[in-house]
């Protein structure tokens, strides 16, 4: 079996009252790991929902990079993570910030095994 | 049949949350003992362990290797160099910011060493104390 060196497990909240579909979805270093047949949110992520993903590496010198783009009525969401083979876990955004809010919680407490709570919220129209 | 006349065995504790790889390793003179031998690509889990262990089996050649260990942080080598004259015995650690590492020996005599590798990561420890004051 193959050694699991570096790993990035995204959960996407969705606490929108919009459903957001699955746009794209690529890796850029790694793999995505098998349960993500299931985990990939290709039937979209319904209001107050959420879906798992998670990007590996099983290869030595090689770290864990890739992003989704969601798509929505209130618009696209770009999320963009990259777990090096040395160096730290970085993720980042792109969303239209007048109608959607991105948040990340980051746990760090394992550095080549990183999990995300990516929330993703919609700003109120009085906002 | 062969006999041993220098040995090192280094063993490696993980006192850290990182996964470390072997990356390199290589005996420079002497051999790895067939129980002892690096495998490139292996891990040490987070809190795990690792031994290994290199001879000299011919009069006056020293037990010489180093071994190469990748984590987020960086990089970790040791080397060793056990030489005829045993008590002339050389070790080195180093690792990246962030890990500390702490050298035992011991064995049973001076052309038998013994080398604990203790990595621990301060700011961990440091948070964890802090914690536990609160």
């Amino acid at each position: 079996m193959a050694e699991i060196y570096r790993s990035v497990r995204l959960v996407v909240l969705n606490a929108a009252a919009c459903t957001f579909t699955l746009a794209g979805a690529e890796v850029l270093s790694g793999e995505w790991a098998p349960e993500n047949k299931l985990g990939l949110p290709t039937g979209g992520i319904a209001p107050q929902s959420a879906v798992t993903v998670t990007n590996r590496s099983t290869t030595l010198h090689y770290g864990a990079e890739g992003f989704l783009r969601l798509d929505s009525v209130r618009g696209l969401v770009h999320l963009h993570w990259r777990l090096p083979w040395v160096g730290r876990f970085s993720i980042e955004h792109e969303a239209d910030p007048r109608h959607l809010r991105v948040g990340f919680d980051v746990l760090e407490s394992e550095p080549a095994e990183i999990a995300v709570l990516t929330t993703i919220s919609a700003v109120s129209e009085g906002a | 049949m062969a006999r041993v006349i220098r040995q090192v065995d280094v063993v490696l504790q993980n006192h850290t949350s990182e996964l470390l790889t072997m990356e390199s390793a290589l005996n420079i003179q002497g051999e790895w003992l067939p129980t002892g031998t690096p495998r490139i690509g292996a891990i040490i889990p987070k809190q795990g362990a690792a031994k290994w262990t290199s001879v000299s089996m011919v009069d006056g050649v020293s037990a010489q290797a180093f071994i190469r260990l990748g984590s987020t942080k960086g990089y970790i080598d040791i080397r060793w160099n056990l030489p005829r004259s045993a008590d002339q015995f050389e070790r080195e650690v180093i690792a990246p910011e962030g890990l500390h590492p702490a050298i035992v020996l011991s064995g049973p005599n001076l052309d038998f060493r013994v080398m604990l590798v203790t990595l621990t990561a301060p700011a961990l420890e440091a948070n964890a104390r802090a914690l536990h004051r609160a």
